[in-house]
């Protein structure tokens, strides 16, 4: 997608396959109600990162923003919870970069996709359908579904929204074949 | 997230211009996070295309609301949004081209790799599930969690096999079915015949011959996964009929005098190139390329 800055493209590829990592770091810190925001606060300053290729652990990077914001929070607070002390100064920043499993485990699994997939509103499934799997373009989805094109815009965005905030919200492992056991599996045979 | 959402589509459809877009993103960090996140909601999704791929096949039977549904759009789209309806009581078909190689994950988790020049079917349906090899070579990862799930029946030339969760190779040949058995182990219908873990059966009419697989055996299963062909000391006849399997423009022993050429090492399937310098290096084989297309070989 042009559209994409090199920031951006860094940012897909280097920061958020570690979300899960990101969110357990986070709801260790904070109370559990204000993870995520944590999470979307420490991407906003990871994203402006004018140096972002130089950075040699992204992940390690984003936990320490995310540690950092959390101090500022609790320093404001009135209330601090003794328990996120403690982990504040336990945590091991050390764990370096994860090897390639441990970011392909930061994929959401297919069958929890499809699932995501079916919570959709028929008419956007039908759109991101069309749109991501057929490679219609938008126009010719418009004609096909007797919409004009705005509408089509409409239910695509609608999807594309879900979808992308419900991969924020996704538990990490559920049951099911998940991409990295798979990936597992494959390397102790190749091994 | 939902302005990044729209502000894509809307960029997707060519309806807003990429000076407002920029400015928008510019505004404020978190807009960038949420359109990154949009975008990276996509690239998720873009990887269910593969399992898309298998032929959508429509729902039986429509309720009266998804009727009334698909009546609201137009008719062909039935067919996009059936794509997950998965209690489908016809079969699934999917088939690859020569070269190709393809990875399906069928509703009930069995992972099918297919190799080059693959036709299969399936039926996942309440208690049962079926796969039919009708030409070419797969590799199956059948799930089985313990007891919840049927064996695995798999067909190929009138003969059935039922897998019980586990890792098999299976290749049908012009005369034979073959089952290589990596983990789990198989049982052919009929024939009160146990093939287990580590064992290579070949089926050849009613007969069944199982043995325990070679270490080469077990390797091929494992390469052409990778695109790799291996060979230890096959006749070039063999080794030639193997790489054809991956070509549309077939290699030909032009002299028989070659037969005899025995060949041993790793190849990648997509390129007869290393094989044939290997052929000019060890044995002066000269290879050229005829009208039709077809690479002849020929001791020079």
């Amino acid at each position: 997608m042009t559209w994409l800055r090199d920031v951006d493209r860094w940012f897909i590829e280097e920061v958020l396959p570690h979300r899960v990592a990101f969110r357990k770091h986070a709801a260790r810190l904070v109370a559990a109600a204000d993870a995520e925001d944590l999470v979307q606060e420490a991407y906003a300053r990871a994203i402006e990162a004018s140096h972002h290729r130089e950075i040699d652990n992204p992940r390690a990077f984003v936990l320490t923003i995310i540690r950092n914001l959390a101090f500022e929070r609790h320093r404001r607070a009135s209330v601090v919870r003794f328990e996120h002390l403690a982990d504040m100064e336990a945590m091991d920043f050390a764990d370096g970069a994860p090897d390639q499993f441990a970011v392909v485990s930061g994929q959401l699994e297919l069958s929890r996709l499809m699932e995501l997939m079916k919570t959709l509103p028929t008419q956007a499934r039908t759109v991101v359908q069309l749109r991501r799997f057929e490679g219609m373009l938008p126009k010719d989805i418009a004609v096909r579904l007797g919409l004009s094109v705005s509408t089509v815009e409409k239910h695509l965005a609608k999807g594309l929204a879900i979808l992308a905030f419900a991969l924020q919200e996704a538990p990490a492992h559920a049951k099911g074949p998940t991409i990295s056991s798979l990936w597992q599996r494959r390397r102790q045979q190749r091994n | 997230m939902e302005d990044a959402a729209e502000w894509l589509a809307a960029m997707d459809a060519g309806t807003a211009s990429r000076q407002d877009f920029e400015a928008w993103r510019a505004g404020d960090p978190r807009r960038a996070v949420a359109f990154a996140q949009v975008v990276d909601a996509c690239q998720q999704i873009d990887r269910l295309r593969a399992v898309h791929e298998r032929t959508p096949a429509l729902p039986q039977r429509l309720s009266r609301r998804t009727l009334l549904r698909a009546g609201a759009i137009a008719g062909g789209t039935a067919v996009a949004g059936g794509f997950l309806a998965v209690s489908a009581a016809a079969r699934d078909h999917a088939a690859t081209a020569v070269g190709e190689r393809r990875t399906l994950i069928l509703d009930d988790g069995t992972r099918v790799e297919m190799n080059t020049d693959t036709r299969i079917s399936w039926r996942i349906k309440d208690g049962t599930r079926s796969i039919w090899l009708e030409a070419g070579e797969i590799a199956l990862d059948v799930r089985a969690p313990a007891g919840t799930r049927p064996d695995l029946r798999l067909s190929a030339n009138e003969t059935d096999f039922n897998l019980r969760g586990g890792l098999f190779n299976a290749r049908l040949q012009p005369e034979s079915l073959d089952l290589l058995v990596l983990s789990g182990q198989a049982e052919m219908e009929g024939a009160r015949k146990t093939v287990k873990a580590g064992t290579f059966a070949q089926v050849i009419g009613r007969n069944i011959s199982v043995r325990p697989a070679e270490p080469v055996t077990l390797d091929r299963a494992q390469s052409w996964k990778n695109g790799q062909l291996v060979f230890e000391g096959e006749s070039l006849d063999f080794v030639v009929a193997e790489f054809n399997r991956y070509l549309t423009d077939k290699l030909l022993v032009a002299d028989p005098k070659l037969s005899r050429i025995r060949l041993g090492g790793r190849f990648t399937t997509t390129d007869p190139k290393d094989l044939l310098a290997a052929l000019r290096a060890s044995f002066g084989v000269h290879a050229q390329r005829s009208e039709s297309g077809a690479i002849m070989l020929t001791a020079s």
